[in-house]
């Protein structure tokens, strides 16, 4: 049986239906808030100061962006193993290292050494930065290249012998897991029975503009070698993008297929998975893609 | 959070298949992810996380693009990975409070600092999830993925304005939840303009703490 309340609240006459709602909203009353403009929204998400009215929700914004907890980093570990075992590579003194030895060793193998002009020079002669010497040094030391410190007791780790930088002299080698203090062999004898990565110039040459990329105070890059570059890329503009696609290139093609081997297609975009294509064009830059891809 | 860490060294380095690059772009990024995916996949926020990051893994060769790029792109990955499991998992998100999201923090309305061991980013969490998917959706990535209007548009497939609407309808339901009003009474700031007195009745939608 309907009662007169709910009559009301069904709003018949017009009175007692403004009673209806008033008794409405005072039994489902929620605090009255200011309202928040455009501005002052933009304010909150850019995390500045509020009215004091404001104070929990800029709280709330405030923790919801707050610092990693270790709880969250939890997994680390696992997610570089899988990076790894998808053909990346562990270094032990770190990106700029590992970077910086990538290069160098690339520019041992061939002429391209004079590319680093002042750089090869200063290695030489042992003005490189300490760090960067030592690599230098661990690579080169059989072509005359000195520690940081002085000299080793050994003899033939001493400067000259310059003639020997161009010659069989296999550096390090890409594969970069020697310690940094590994086998810097004194003798002058070429190669230290590394296996022979004798990359094309091309690569060689990414791999030393990427370096000089991050470090361009330690590995300078000269207009010609870059000049070269830039006729490979289709203009300088797309260097970055096609040395990218170059040495990620040269890493398949040496390293060993792992366990999940198929997943090494030369074209991602051709991959199979339906639900890829919800991801979007992995080239967010909206320009278009390199021909050869 | 995440926005201000200039990860284009790193994106570099780990495209040329350096793991130190790519532990930089993952203890940057994974906060933010997981945070984000509680929204959208609730409990499976951590292996949701972790698909995620192998398809990156698996397709990072292929991807060109500048840090803030990645940063779409991941939380593209991420999304659309955490819808696949919820379609999966046979889960619908369009009640706000399915209760999806495990109450990790014991106390309701606790408005104490609760800043130890990110208890208040459990809080917050808590109650941006209860949020209208959408808003929800918008809140996050504008707050704690760093990303502006237009990076979030083309992560969320919707226009911009949309997307600048769904934040600003999330703030607002947030200034008005209950916890939310609370944690600042306790906080010892100036009442509501002119003093007014006011009185919660839990009305069962969403904002306020349900058991």
């Amino acid at each position: 049986m309907e009662r007169a309340a709910d009559r009301q609240r069904r709003g018949g006459n017009a009175v007692s239906g403004w009673g209806a709602l008033l008794d409405a909203m005072r039994r489902t009353w929620v605090p009255r808030v200011r309202w928040i403009g455009r501005r002052e929204a933009d304010r909150l998400l850019a995390g500045g100061s509020v009215h004091a009215d404001r104070r929990g929700l800029a709280d709330l914004l405030a923790a919801l962006a707050a610092p990693a907890s270790p709880g969250e980093l939890r997994g680390k570990d696992a997610a570089v193993a899988a990076f790894v075992q998808a053909g990346g590579r562990r270094t032990a003194g770190g990106a700029v290292a590992s970077t910086l030895r990538r290069a160098l060793a690339a520019v041992a193998v061939s002429a391209a050494a004079v590319l680093l002009g002042a750089g090869a020079w200063a290695a030489e002669i042992g003005a490189l930065p300490r760090p960067v010497q030592q690599v230098a040094h661990d690579l080169f030391s059989g072509a005359g290249v000195p520690p940081p410190r002085p000299p080793q007791s050994d003899p033939t780790s001493g400067r000259g012998e310059p003639a020997e930088s161009g010659a069989a002299r296999t550096g390090d080698g890409p594969a970069g897991t020697s310690p940094p203090g590994g086998p810097s062999g004194p003798s002058a004898t070429p190669g230290r029975g590394e296996a022979d990565r004798d990359e094309p110039p091309l690569v060689q040459l990414c791999r030393i503009y990427q370096a000089h990329q991050l470090h361009p105070d330690d590995v300078p890059m000269g207009p010609q070698s870059l000049r070269r570059l830039a006729a490979a890329a289709d203009g300088a503009a797309n260097i970055d993008r096609f040395c990218v696609a170059l040495l990620a290139e040269a890493e398949r093609d040496r390293d060993t297929p792992g366990p999940t081997g198929t997943d090494s297609e030369p074209s991602p975009s051709a991959a199979g998975y339906a639900s890829d294509r919800d991801d979007g064009p992995r080239d967010q830059s909206g320009a278009e893609t390199h021909p050869e891809r | 959070m995440a926005g201000e860490a200039d990860l284009s060294a790193a994106l570099v380095a780990a495209q040329g298949g350096d793991a130190q690059g790519f532990e930089v772009l993952w203890q940057a990024l994974q906060p933010a992810l997981l945070r984000y995916l509680r929204v959208v996949a609730g409990d499976a926020a951590e292996d949701v996380a972790s698909e995620t990051w192998l398809q990156v893994v698996r397709d990072l060769g292929g991807f060109r693009g500048d840090a803030a790029a990645f940063r779409v792109w991941l939380f593209r990955i991420a999304r659309n990975r955490g819808l696949d499991h919820h379609r999966r998992a046979g889960r619908r998100r369009e009640d706000p409070d399915d209760g999806v999201l495990r109450e990790r923090v014991g106390g309701g309305a606790a408005v104490e600092d609760e800043a130890l061991d990110g208890l208040a980013t459990e809080w917050a969490l808590r109650l941006v999830a209860s949020l209208p998917r959408q808003q929800a959706e918008a809140v996050m990535l504008r707050v704690v993925a760093g990303l502006d209007v237009a990076q979030s548009a083309r992560v969320l497939g919707r226009r911009p304005g949309a997307v600048r609407v769904a934040t600003m309808r999330g703030l607002r339901r947030l200034a008005q939840n209950a916890e939310v009003l609370a944690r600042q009474g306790a906080r010892g700031a100036a009442t509501q303009p002119g003093g007014r007195r006011w009185s919660v009745q839990p009305t069962g939608s969403a904002g306020v703490v349900t058991r």
